[in-house]
């Protein structure tokens, strides 16, 4: 187990050293400066340079980039004069990291009982409406949704609030419910799946002969059971959510994380591009981490070794 | 209670011809066959196959042949919501909130369209066709480099195994680690916003889970007896995977093509609508799904028809997908 959680960590660390050097030499490929307004003077842009270290040549900057993201330092944005990565991301967290916990557990919750309940009603109506509910879960794209949803329950009706962050909770309700759509969707059908191939087995006509009912099998047998590979799609869906809140933070103009990546993609302001990167994949290559080894614990039959599956 | 009468013939021997008896009553299908006929009867699947075809037909030929064009703008017919014709069914008699805003603004009799304008007077219908033609482009194309790399790098990966298949899986591991939509905006950002971006990153990041499945299934199938015996006979490697491998992971091959078509056209309409994907006098259903999203409160049309397009090409698509899958790999329920 520890040399396991070594040799993952190591991994882990050269991703990300990969992923960082990747951007960084991406970013100094492409054509152009992010000074190039023709009204400043030559030595306004030779100093701004300076002040980004620009002036400096390709590899001592790239050196002097990996140092500063050791030391947690993401350099400065050009967008916002003066502001450093780090705090312009830390400063935007919040709001994104809720709203994704929030559609994460939304999701999951209610996609494991609607996978659940369809499985045990098992070709009847309930599993068709429950089938159909994921397919077309699955199939509206989350920005299609979200605006729906503002136009329906917000315009229309006048449920919750449009848009913006600033009714607390109740902002962060049809950004959730947009954002939860596809996780809902994934783990009801994984859910299903698993569910009916466990109560198709032996321990579940044992329980069911000894005198359960099918729902005291379901409960006390069946759904915990069913449950452990869920935690493997985990891993899927935190990128959905990842890219479901580029589009939903912007729908509803959140200030978020994911709003602010999209910001900085059509402003050319590529040191946050790069932190966002890193950012996005530090916590990806994380959850996937946790992932493996909370799937070892919970299932003592799969054992964590060096191999890396 | 009436008792059969049996006479004396019923118990002479029944002769039957030797070959009579090994005759096999059910005819024999090929796996093919068989999936097909399985795929026939998923009526939904049908549905979805029919409505793909109706939509690509009617994408590729108003290539020619469009109601409008689609980038022509007039602005005394801008913002007109949609009218069919001279008929009065709500929705598509040319009134939006009650108002005849093709009387007001004193449209031709005779001009009307079908599902509106846009703010420049531009026929949506038209270009909602465009949208979908860049989508269906996108989804195909996405399909070619899921075929060619990922087939091929999956084949090669399980096929060579040893230290060859380990450093090609650590860089399936780094490239799957960065999550797609970052290498897709890199790439954007490398190569200005357009269609040849969007298909570079792509071709970047689509085939990943195409070499995983295959990769998986080469390492189980070249166990197997077929592969040894075509060794023995001295076939090279690389043909043994090429001939008798590839035809064995046909059906997994399929089953995730249909899978990269819809995950393509929905990464194209995200980048489009963030608007760092095709750029804007181009239609595609992601343009067309932003500009609807800014007007929504006034023309709602704007958005709702290109969003039933996308949602209906998707689900098409899935739909397709569930079927084959059931229909190639019976074992695997949904």
């Amino acid at each position: 187990m520890g040399r396991y959680l070594l040799k993952r960590l190591g991994y882990l660390v050269l991703t990300l050293f990969i992923v960082a050097s990747l951007t960084f030499f991406l970013m100094k490929g492409l054509p152009g400066t992010p000074f190039n307004n023709p009204k400043l003077p030559a030595e306004q842009i030779a100093l701004l340079k300076t002040q980004y270290g620009l002036d400096q040549p390709v590899w001592r900057q790239y050196l002097q980039y990996l140092g500063g993201l050791m030391r947690g330092d993401f350099g400065t944005s050009y967008q916002f004069v003066g502001q450093p990565v780090s705090y312009l991301i830390a400063s935007r967290l919040g709001p994104s990291l809720q709203i994704g916990l929030q559609a994460m557990i939304v999701g999951t919750s209610l996609g494991i009982l609607l996978g659940a309940i369809a499985a045990i009603r098992q070709n009847t109506w309930v599993d068709a409406v429950a089938t159909i509910f994921a397919i077309i879960g699955r199939s509206i794209p989350n920005f299609v949704f979200a605006a729906l949803l503002q136009f329906l329950l917000a315009y229309q009706m006048h449920l919750f609030p449009v848009a913006l962050w600033d009714d607390g909770w109740a902002s962060s309700i049809l950004p959730t419910l947009a954002l939860a759509m596809a996780p809902l969707a994934n783990t009801a059908r994984f859910m299903r799946t698993e569910m009916v191939d466990v109560l198709n087995t032996d321990y579940i006509e044992l329980a069911r002969a000894k005198g359960d009912s099918q729902w005291q099998a379901v409960a006390r047998h069946a759904l915990r059971n069913s449950l452990i590979p869920i935690v493997t799609i985990i891993g899927p869906m935190t990128v959905d959510l990842m890219t479901g809140s580029l589009v939903v933070e912007n729908v509803f103009a959140i200030p978020g994380i994911g709003e602010q990546f999209v910001k900085s993609i059509t402003t050319n302001d590529y040191p946050v591009i790069m932190g966002l990167t890193l950012m996005y994949s530090f916590a990806l290559t994380v959850v996937i981490l946790i992932v493996d080894i909370l799937y070892g614990l919970i299932d003592p039959r799969i054992r964590l070794t060096g191999e890396v599956a | 209670m009436t008792a059969t009468k049996l006479g004396p013939d019923a118990f002479k021997p029944v002769r039957v011809a030797a070959t009579e008896k090994e005759k096999i009553a059910a005819p024999t299908l090929t796996f093919t066959q068989d999936a097909l006929r399985r795929l026939r009867q998923n009526k939904a699947a049908l549905l979805s196959l029919w409505v793909l075809l109706v939509i690509v037909v009617l994408a590729v030929v108003t290539q020619w042949w469009s109601p409008a064009d689609p980038n022509a703008q007039n602005l005394a017919y801008a913002y007109l919501p949609p009218k069919w014709g001279q008929w009065h069914i709500p929705g598509f008699d040319g009134r939006l909130n009650g108002v005849d805003l093709y009387a007001q603004n004193r449209v031709p009799k005779a001009v009307y369209f079908l599902l509106g304008t846009d703010e420049y007077g531009r026929d949506l219908l038209s270009r909602i066709f465009v949208g979908t033609r860049v989508s269906l482009q996108i989804g195909f194309i996405a399909t070619f480099f899921d075929l060619v790399i990922g087939v091929s790098y999956g084949l090669l990966s399980g096929w060579l195994g040893g230290r060859v298949d380990l450093l090609m899986q650590r860089v399936i591991e780094i490239i799957s680690s960065v999550p797609s939509l970052v290498v897709v905006i890199l790439m954007l950002l490398v190569f200005r916003p357009g269609m040849l971006s969007i298909i570079l990153a792509i071709a970047v990041t689509g085939w990943i889970t195409m070499a995983r499945l295959v990769r998986a299934q080469t390492l189980q199938l070249k166990r197997l007896e077929y592969v040894l015996a075509a060794q023995t006979l001295g076939e090279p490697g690389l043909a043994i995977a090429w001939r008798h491998l590839l035809p064995n992971l046909s059906s997994t091959v399929i089953i995730q093509t249909m899978f990269t078509i819809p995950t393509a056209i929905f990464f194209e309409a995200f980048l489009s609508y963030i608007g760092i994907g095709i750029p804007a006098p181009a239609a595609s259903l992601g343009t067309l799904l932003a500009n609807g999203q800014q007007s929504l409160q006034t023309q709602p049309y704007l958005l709702i028809f290109p969003g039933i397009v996308i949602v209906v090409l998707m689900l098409a698509f899935n739909l397709l997908g569930d079927g084959l899958r059931d229909a190639f790999d019976p074992r695997t329920d949904r």
